[in-house]
């Protein structure tokens, strides 16, 4: 293998992309050559660099909390359509209450 | 009942790739509330989609639909960081030989690979967020981003690169200072 093919099979070799036959290849020319062994190195260094888990950003609690009572929520709306949602109950009830004493009064006054 | 286990089901199956889908986001809409907000609609959205998730790989399912809420919030929101589409250069596929002393990126500061990483245009900094971080193939990162595999490698060795050059370069200022 020249050093030009092994520069374009470097990444997916560090990647672990290759097949069998192109892994012994690149692994040959490595051992021979010491201006890509070097490249290599570097980039596996890149990549323990940039894997490293304090690049990671982790979600808070409360997001996860918030995405499972959301999706409990979406799943009460969607799939019971003919039930009120638990949190309209309360305004329902008082609303409907409120038209009957309205109804009440009023037929009450023109009597 | 059914309705019941149906979220059951969508919980084991989305809520294990949390971490993963949070990471993904916070890397590319680059602060914390609004990778919040985009992490919980894409979820939301998941979920509606639930019913086409024909089983398979649920990590790549999930993370595509994280990375298509990413880019439509940053359309609405940001539209000035999309707009300058990257070229795509399929023979770029090379390695540094310059600079032949050897780097020791080991000992290279998290915080300047990550303002390294921050600087670098969203198309090389998602692959290389996925490649490096998540662990994930040339195959999946091209279902989740809807890209060729030679333009996910392409991007991929055009990020190393330059992010290479910008770790070496802000080492060395440091050694200076």
């Amino acid at each position: 293998m020249i050093c030009e093919e092994a520069h374009k099979l470097i990444h997916p070799y560090l990647d672990g992309e290759l097949d069998l036959v192109r892994n012994l290849e690149i692994e040959a020319h490595l051992r021979d050559c010491q201006a890509c062994a070097q490249a290599y190195n570097e980039l596996r260094s890149l990549r323990s660099a940039v894997s490293d888990t304090a690049l990671r950003f982790e979600p808070p609690v409360a997001l996860r909390n918030r995405i499972r009572a959301g999706v409990r929520d979406e799943s009460e709306i969607t799939n019971r359509p003919w039930r009120l949602s638990r949190r309209w109950v309360i305004p329902a009830v008082t609303f409907a209450s409120l038209v009957i004493v309205a109804w009440v009064l009023v037929v009450d006054s023109a009597l | 009942m059914q309705e019941e286990s149906k979220t059951a089901q969508f919980e084991a199956i989305a809520l294990p790739h949390f971490g993963a889908a949070y990471n993904l986001a916070r890397w590319l809409v680059q602060d914390d509330r609004d990778a919040e907000d985009v992490v919980q609609e894409a979820y939301m959205r998941a979920f509606k989609f639930f019913g086409g998730y024909r089983g398979g790989d649920s990590r790549s399912w999930l993370l595509t639909i994280v990375r298509n809420t990413c880019y439509t919030w940053l359309q609405s929101n940001r539209s000035r960081e999309l707009s300058e589409p990257i070229a795509d250069k399929l023979d770029e596929v090379g390695i540094s030989t310059e600079n032949p002393e050897t780097i020791l990126l080991q000992t290279v500061d998290a915080k300047l690979v990550r303002q390294a990483l921050e600087e670098r245009p969203i198309e090389f900094r998602e692959v290389l967020i996925m490649r490096e971080m998540e662990d994930l193939s040339y195959k999946e990162i091209s279902n989740i981003a809807d890209l060729p595999i030679g333009t996910v490698m392409s991007r991929l060795a055009r990020g190393r690169k330059r992010l290479r050059e910008l770790l070496v370069s802000s080492m060395s200022k440091e050694t200076l200072n």
